[in-house]
């Protein structure tokens, strides 16, 4: 008797909160490292070509660093920073990629650098 | 699936708890990895004139993302950042919404009724043509206005108001490329497409940062020579290192102005090393110059070339330009097979603008690199519908719709019997081009001037001097935009618009492709669509001036649905009417079909069927040029049917090397350029208002060689006062290998009186074309202070007890004295 | 191991030191935030009665203004506790109200 009450509660529970079944990629704004106002009117990859040389210097040398695709496109400014940007934002250009990625078949929980290193972006072709 | 099922749970617990309270997860997504939306509404980019597809995402009616459109033959889904962002302010706050009036420009604005706003408007501009007769007013239109709202507005004026006061920012743009067509070529536009890029061999860029004004464009020739990096070769001619130069095999740094000796040269080396195309320059060429256009032979054109040696050249032009980087240059231009040539404003805003343009036309002509596949001499539009609205709507003071010259009778006389007016409406000279259209406000000859999606407050080359005309109490100035910016600071009458995509209409970008963009939300309340604008307008002054025909000529359009039924009446006329069995012909691009395709319909497209394949994809050639097909006799390959060139030839033309209009002297140093940066477009008062792009490019700076730094003492960020003839400015300095010795750049998108760059520019301009020199003048600079914490300036609006003020510190009434 | 959807109420001058609090417990993922002062956070422990000590320690951090559970997912512990096994602490309490 006791253990069919619980298991109702526990089920109605599960069933109450299970309605919504999209796969959401819900991650928080992440913080940027606390900056003075003098050095937030920098541009990112004034300050990081300093702070991140590496990471500049793959993004300078890719695709995007000559095409002028900048660091905030992906990762947001201050008020909208994420480390590791929301397919969302890559969409905008690649909309067909990020479309693809989401076929079921297709292991949906694949983003686009799970096979192109971030920043650099090399295609598998060794292009 | 293949998230695990703690995933899954976690994230159903957190969706959970999340709607209890209303609240949205970031980077939330459609199953698909879209952002959410209702819908996605198609159109094309708001700015450059790459002519970007794009789709906009609309949530509970706002715009809410946007995202390429992967299978458009312009972008290939691709966007830069102003693309990828711009919905974010068509909402923002500092959007105009009603109607604002004063009568004295020293007062605050007034909120009115559209009514009351039309009525103003068409009594000023009457009472102007009363008193001082049609030629008092004027219209300076736009290259980012809709191709149906510069058709309707220079209908008005010419058929309605019987004046040619027509005119629009793309004279300071692109009118050298225009005249530099039709002196070389005999029509106005690019030969060839974009899609040659991906079957080039050699890119010539001369006098343009693609990578940064141009960049999806720029995309493509950057991945063209990445994915082939020994057999493409990549020539840049700047005298600044930009970030285009990134990929270049070769950079060509010369002093401003200096171009025309380069270009000289290199054709030199060609026809010496006989490269040059025989069979071709046989076929379809002759050889002109002067003003009388004399026809001279080809001998001529050598002789004429013996001042023009590598050497000789070499040493006009400085820089790093050596005779064996010119042998260099002709060689690869020459030799690959298929060259395609790319330059915008460094060309273009030049006294000397249409000669450097035929320069670039005829190494092209000289070698046959046209009209094959990969080959070909492109003018990069600068604005998204320079081309579609203002070079083949009739937007010039010189020209009426589908490229007929005001002054040939016999296709004036042809507009006006397709407009249904009496012949002689339109009256038979040009109008006042734009420096001449402000100097004539400032000589108290233009009383009424409707001013249309552009801001020559802080566009026109040595501005103060014409913001004085415009801050003149008796020049009624109507100012037709979305924002506050330093024009409307000058205007009597501010009527608020609607924005791209909350109203429908067509843009003509750079290859010759119209595009339509579907009306997609509604605008803020009170702002207007101009076409509904321009209507009701027309309507009331047809009264006033008891004249019939001001309303005649808007009558088909008269009660028209403004979001769609509107401007596709005025498409019709246009395209269908106007354009039919000219070279510009899109009357098989109507709108039904221009709504099929994914991105839009390159003219010549005489029939709806070419329309739907896409039209033309190179003109002049027979068997893919439709009008050279018909025209085409004998086994000729191609017709260069242009209308200036009654002899069907191209035109190779002997230009001599001739320096700027104000050349660096003793007194005044240092050349002077200015340009854009890829952050924000033109004068930012759109651009500026994007969080992001607003704190990627604050403000402008000055870019000044590392060894003139050096020895001026100047370090990075410290202010620099820039000094002309014409006054100074302090902009902070960036210190970087970009312009070459002797010479500073100046990005123009700063709003601040004291960054305002074009402040000091001169207003000389190319006498063929009226292009003014933006790219060239003289100037002194010192260090004026160090680093100073500066702020970005955007012109805003707010509403006090006395009414609707600007905040700049620009002051009109102060300026006025002056 | 349970997981459990909940909201943590702050003001919103304490959002940004609350969340930093948050991320501070392992067990502890901080998914989402609004202006007002909504922070949604998952938890994810060994145990019911790990998961309500957890909260209880949460909870004393003065910043914090509530927690409120949204969502519960006992996960294996349901076979445990219908086998008798385990009974997890806030159900004993439960029975001896009743």
């Amino acid at each position: 008797m006791k253990s069919k009450f619980i298991k109702s509660v526990l089920w109605s529970v599960i069933l109450i909160g299970s309605f919504s079944a999209i796969y959401a990629q819900g991650t928080v704004k992440d913080e940027h490292p606390e900056l003075s106002p003098e050095e937030k009117m920098m541009t990112c990859r004034g300050c990081h070509k300093e702070a991140t040389p590496e990471i500049y210097n793959e993004w300078y040398n890719s695709r995007h660093g000559i095409d002028n695709v900048r660091c905030f496109q992906c990762h947001g400014t201050f008020s909208d920073f994420h480390k590791t940007p929301p397919i969302s934002k890559c969409a905008a250009c690649h909309a067909k990629e990020v479309l693809n990625l989401h076929v079921p078949e297709n292991s949906p929980n694949k983003t686009c650098w799970s096979c192109h290193p971030v920043h650099s972006f090399r295609v598998h072709k060794g292009k | 699936m293949g998230i695990t099922r703690r995933e899954f749970i976690k994230t159903t617990a957190a969706l959970t708890a999340a709607s209890m309270v209303g609240l949205k997860l970031p980077g939330e997504l459609d199953a698909q990895g879209m952002p959410e939306v209702d819908k996605w509404v198609r159109g094309t980019c708001r700015f450059c004139g790459v002519g970007c597809r794009v789709e906009m995402g609309i949530k509970n009616g706002k715009p809410v993302a946007i995202r390429g459109v992967p299978n458009a033959k312009t972008n290939f889904g691709f966007l830069c950042m102003k693309g990828m962002l711009f919905y974010k302010f068509m909402r923002h706050p500092d959007r105009l919404t009603k109607p604002l009036y004063r009568k004295k420009k020293t007062e605050p604005f007034k909120e009115i009724s559209w009514d009351k706003a039309l009525d103003i408007a068409a009594n000023e501009f009457a009472k102007a043509i009363k008193k001082y007769g049609p030629n008092s007013v004027a219209y300076y239109g736009s290259g980012q206005a809709l191709t149906e709202e510069t058709y309707l507005f220079q209908k008005i004026f010419r058929g309605g108001l019987r004046t040619n006061n027509v005119e629009g920012n793309p004279r300071l743009c692109m009118a050298s490329a225009v005249g530099g067509y039709i002196t070389s070529f005999g029509a106005d536009e690019p030969m060839g497409a974009y899609e040659d890029i991906e079957k080039a061999l050699t890119f010539f860029i001369i006098g343009s940062n693609m990578a940064e004004a141009h960049p999806v464009l720029f995309r493509r020739i950057m991945n063209r020579k990445l994915n082939n990096p020994d057999i493409v070769k990549v020539i840049n001619a700047d005298p600044r290192v930009s970030p285009t130069s990134r990929i270049a095999d070769l950079h060509l740094q010369f002093k401003p102005g200096t171009d025309l000796a380069l270009l000289n040269a290199m054709a030199y080396v060609i026809i010496k090393e006989n490269w040059h195309n025989k069979d071709f320059l046989k076929n379809y060429v002759t050889f002109r110059v002067g003003k009388e256009k004399k026809e001279v032979t080809f001998d001529d054109y050598v002789k004429h070339l013996e001042n023009y040696t590598p050497e000789k050249a070499a040493k006009i032009c400085g820089g790093n330009i050596t005779p064996d980087k010119i042998r260099l240059a002709a060689k690869w231009f020459a030799t690959s097979g298929r060259t395609m040539s790319f330059w915008t404003m460094g060309l273009n805003q030049r006294t000397r603008g249409v000669w450097a343009n035929n320069l670039v036309n005829n190494l092209h002509i000289l070698t046959g690199q046209l009209g094959i596949p990969g080959a070909d001499s492109f003018s990069l539009t600068g604005q998204p519908n320079a081309c579609g609205g203002v070079r083949e709507g009739g937007g010039l003071c010189h020209i009426l719709p589908a490229h007929r010259p005001v002054v040939n009778d016999k296709l004036r006389h042809e507009v006006e019997r397709l407009w249904g007016i009496p012949e002689g409406r339109i009256p038979p000279k040009p109008g006042y081009h734009t420096i001449a259209m402000f100097q004539a406000i400032n000589d108290g000859k233009i009383k009424a001037i409707w001013i249309h999606t552009t801001s020559p407050a802080q566009s026109l080359p040595n501005a103060d001097k014409y913001r004085h005309g415009l801050a003149r109490d008796d020049v009624f100035v109507v100012v037709t935009d979305i924002f506050p910016t330093k024009t409307t600071e000058l205007a009597n009458l501010i009527l608020p618009s609607a924005f791209l995509f909350e109203k429908t209409g067509v843009y003509g970008c750079s290859e010759r492709r119209s595009q339509l963009t579907l009306k997609a939300v509604d605008p803020p309340p009170e702002a207007k669509p101009e076409l509904w604008i321009a209507v009701e307008w027309a309507k009331r002054l047809s009264k006033k001036l008891k004249d019939p025909i001001v309303y005649k000529v808007v009558e088909p359009f008269d009660g028209k649905e403004p979001g769609f039924e509107l401007p596709k009446a005025v498409w019709s006329e246009y395209a269908g009417k106007l354009t039919k069995g000219r070279d510009n012909d899109l009357s098989g691009a109507t709108y039904e079909v221009l709504m099929k395709r994914p991105d839009g319909v390159q003219w010549p497209a005489p029939t709806q069927e070419i329309a739907l394949k896409g039209g033309t994809y190179k003109k002049f050639v027979r068997g893919i040029d439709p009008i050279a097909t018909r025209l085409a006799k004998g086994n000729e390959k191609y017709v260069f049917y242009g209308e200036a060139h009654k002899d069907h030839k191209l035109w190779i033309w002997l230009r001599p090397y001739k320096g700027a209009a104000e050349e660096p002297d003793a007194e005044y140093p240092f050349y002077l350029s200015t340009g854009r940066v890829i952050d924000q477009w033109h004068t930012s008062s759109m651009t500026g208002r994007i969080p992001e792009l607003l704190q990627s490019a604050p403000y402008a700076y000055v870019e000044i060689n590392p060894r003139d730094a050096m020895r001026l003492g100047i370090k990075p960020n410290d202010i620099v006062e820039i000094e002309t003839r014409r006054g100074k400015v302090h902009i902070p300095a960036k210190i970087v290998e970009g312009p070459m010795e002797g010479m500073v750049f100046v990005y123009w998108y700063d709003m601040d009186e004291d960054r305002m760059i074009n402040r000091v520019t001169k207003d000389a301009f190319d006498p063929g074309s009226k292009q003014p020199e933006f790219k060239i003048c003289a100037a002194r600079i010192r260090k004026y202070s160090g680093p100073k914490p500066l702020k970005p300036f955007i012109v805003r609006m707010k509403k006090t007890r006395k009414g609707w003020v600007h905040i700049d510190k620009f002051n009109i009434k102060e300026f006025q004295k002056k | 191991m349970p997981i459990g959807g909940f909201i943590v109420n702050t003001k919103p001058e304490d959002i940004q030191e609350v969340v930093k609090f948050l991320k501070s417990f392992p067990e502890v993922e901080v998914y989402s935030h609004d202006e007002k002062g909504n922070i949604i956070v998952v938890i994810e422990t060994e145990l019911s009665d790990d998961m309500d000590e957890l909260v209880d320690v949460i909870k004393q951090n003065e910043r914090i203004l509530a927690v409120s559970v949204a969502y519960l997912y006992y996960e294996d512990e349901v076979e445990k506790i219908e086998k008798g096994e385990y009974i997890p602490e806030r159900f004993r309490q439960k029975k001896r109200r009743n």
